[in-house]
């Protein structure tokens, strides 16, 4: 066996031991504190203290008197009404985008949902709030939906419209020499190849809606209170051992979600990790 | 007759197409010469801004395209890649409200035709580029259009497959008879395929005829050029000879000489004329030039020749040089024209 020559060429795709250990710290920063909650969803102790003792007490809890499941439910209901509608009109808005506006008309509309993008929600959520009094709004659940619709709209319309700008636009050409009308040309041909995007688009939507505390903040009513503002109260009193319990279970169906999507072969579908799955 | 304005830039100048029932007629031209706007008029894909379309005696102008009864081909085939072979190749017939009986043998007679029997049920993802083209054939014939519309459809291909479809597509649409237009930029393929020709260049129509006339009777330089290589050789002509720097002969029986004050370009293919060593007495037809080089090209040699300055390409078989040599650079040649064309 010769020896090797030592060289300082380095082949260029082999995988150098500092690059493992980044990708060793990003994983650990991102489900280290992930996996310390589940365990301590199990975990006797309410301070989070050993030795571990392992018990389903927190999640009897959660689901007898923990008040907690009531704004969990809100916040599903309402998080799901938005991703819902924000997919409806964020894919209407990306199909005139890239096939209806005019130059001018379509910069100015993509600068605007950028800037929906990059102004900081604390701002956003102050200018709602001032916006929903002026028009007799005010705060209210109805207020919340609008915010948040506001909010989760632009990411949207950048996933689908993204999707439609590598569509070829003979497909459409094809579809209309072969018989088939605008409106069926779209149905049987574009929104199936933009579906993918649509769904990631409402999954996105989702998430960010089900945990933007600052829009819910400014603009919930007395009295009504989604998951991140209970979590907040209840924070603030002290930390509840059941809240263990919620986040686990809020874990395992994120996961169950995601396994569903990739049965449903949206692989490649550009969700957001999902060529990993 | 159709002209086609983008803001201030006209894209076609009352160009004129007529194609008869049956023939196969191909626009070539360079990127930018308006070909593929024109089709697109024609298919209904963007509006002429002045002029009409008409279709089997009917005006077609302001119709819309699905209402149009036209198969078109694109260069990147445009299969719908959320579905099968079938399924793209039926979508037409679908959207004709034909019964789905009728629908599968027709896919199964069009996928014979193309042959691709057995590819029903493939992804277009899972095909070859050949094949793709072949399925997006089969799905524009499918319909029985009045008119077939190919826009560049082997340009996407490689060499091989190319010459491979392009014979496909010179029998499918002999045994379908379809009336088509073809745009290309590939003059070896226009000639190959098209009934007629039309070599249009900014937006107008520069010559338009059969391959083989246009081929040997170019119009002008551009044509000339465009269709295949040629020698231009300046000349000047006194009514009956032709000169060419200090040597007069005597042009081809063919050509149609008339005296000229001004210079004259006498346009050679490559292959219409034959080159020889020199020998002893020049009869007057012939050329005295010197030999450049020769470049060897397998089937085919390019005999490189200096006649009074003027740089002139010989196109032989290998064989014929081979037997007549041998050949040294700056040895005397003479060159004979077989057929030629005097452009101003």
């Amino acid at each position: 066996m010769p020896r090797l020559r030592k060289t300082g060429l380095r082949d260029a795709e082999a995988i150098s031991p500092a690059m493992v250990t980044m990708l060793g710290l990003s994983l650990a920063i991102l489900f280290v504190p992930l996996v310390i909650i589940i365990l301590l969803s199990f975990n006797t102790s309410p301070y989070g203290t050993l030795p571990f003792i392992g018990t389903l007490q927190w999640y009897v809890a959660l689901f007898t008197d923990s008040g907690l499941l009531g704004p969990t439910w809100l916040s599903l209901e309402l998080s799901f009404l938005v991703a819902v509608s924000a997919a409806v009109f964020g894919t209407m808005s990306a199909v005139w985008l890239d096939r209806r506006a005019s130059r001018l008309g379509g910069m100015i509309f993509r600068v605007a949902l950028l800037s929906a993008i990059t102004v900081p929600w604390l701002i956003l959520g102050l200018a709602m709030l001032l916006v929903m009094n002026a028009i007799g709004i005010g705060r209210s659940l109805f207020a919340i939906y609008l915010g948040l619709l506001a909010t989760t709209l632009p990411y949207v319309v950048f996933i689908v419209s993204a999707r439609l700008h590598t569509l070829d636009p003979d497909l459409d050409h094809a579809a209309r020499s072969l018989g088939a009308g605008a409106l069926t040309t779209f149905l049987r041909i574009s929104a199936p190849l933009i579906l993918p995007a649509v769904l990631s688009g409402t999954l996105i939507s989702f998430m960010i809606s089900f945990n933007n505390f600052l829009i819910q903040y400014f603009l919930a009513p007395f009295g009504v209170q989604t998951l991140p503002l209970k979590i907040y109260t209840l924070i603030r009193v002290g930390y509840l051992p059941d809240l263990n319990a919620l986040a686990t279970l809020i874990v395992v169906v994120t996961c169950i979600i995601i396994l569903l999507l990739h049965r449903l072969g949206l692989r490649n579908a550009g969700l957001p990790g999902g060529s990993a799955l | 007759m159709v002209a086609k304005g983008f803001g201030a830039v006209q894209v076609l100048r009352d160009v004129s197409l007529h194609v008869p029932r049956g023939e196969f007629h191909t626009l070539l031209g360079p990127s930018g010469s308006g070909k593929t706007t024109l089709l697109k008029i024609v298919a209904g894909f963007t509006p002429a801004s002045n002029g009409a379309v008409m279709l089997a005696g009917r005006d077609i102008t302001d119709i819309l395209p699905e209402h149009r009864n036209i198969g078109v081909v694109f260069q990147h085939y445009a299969l719908f890649p959320h579905m099968t072979v079938a399924e793209n190749i039926a979508f037409g017939l679908k959207m004709r409200g034909v019964a789905r009986a009728e629908r599968e043998s027709r896919v199964q007679e069009v996928l014979r035709l193309v042959r691709m029997t057995g590819f029903g049920h493939r992804r277009p993802a899972m095909l070859s580029g050949g094949q793709q083209q072949r399925v997006a054939l089969a799905r524009a014939l499918v319909i029985q259009p009045q008119l077939l519309l190919l826009d560049e459809p082997l340009s996407a291909l490689d060499r091989k497959v190319r010459q491979e479809v392009r014979e496909e597509l010179k029998r499918i649409q002999a045994e379908t008879g379809v009336t088509t237009v073809m745009v290309t930029h590939d003059q070896e393929e226009a000639l190959f395929l098209a009934d007629r020709v039309l070599v249009l260049e900014a937006g107008a129509v520069r010559q338009a005829g059969a391959p083989a006339d246009i081929y040997r009777n170019p119009v002008d330089e551009f044509v000339a050029g465009f269709l295949g290589a040629i020698n231009l050789l300046k000349v000047t002509s006194d009514g009956t000879a032709l000169r060419i720097g200090g040597q007069v002969f005597t042009p081809p029986a063919d050509l149609a000489v008339t005296r000229t004050a001004g210079p004259l370009h006498l346009a050679v293919r490559p292959e219409q004329m034959t080159v020889a060593p020199a020998s002893d007495g020049k009869p007057p037809q012939v050329i005295a030039g010197s030999l450049i080089t020769t470049e060897f090209g397998g089937p085919v040699v390019t005999v490189r020749v200096d006649v009074e300055g003027q740089p002139v390409s010989v196109l032989a078989l290998s064989p014929d040089i081979l037997a007549s040599g041998p050949w040294t650079p700056g040895m005397p040649v003479w060159l004979r024209i077989r057929q030629a064309r005097l452009l101003p």
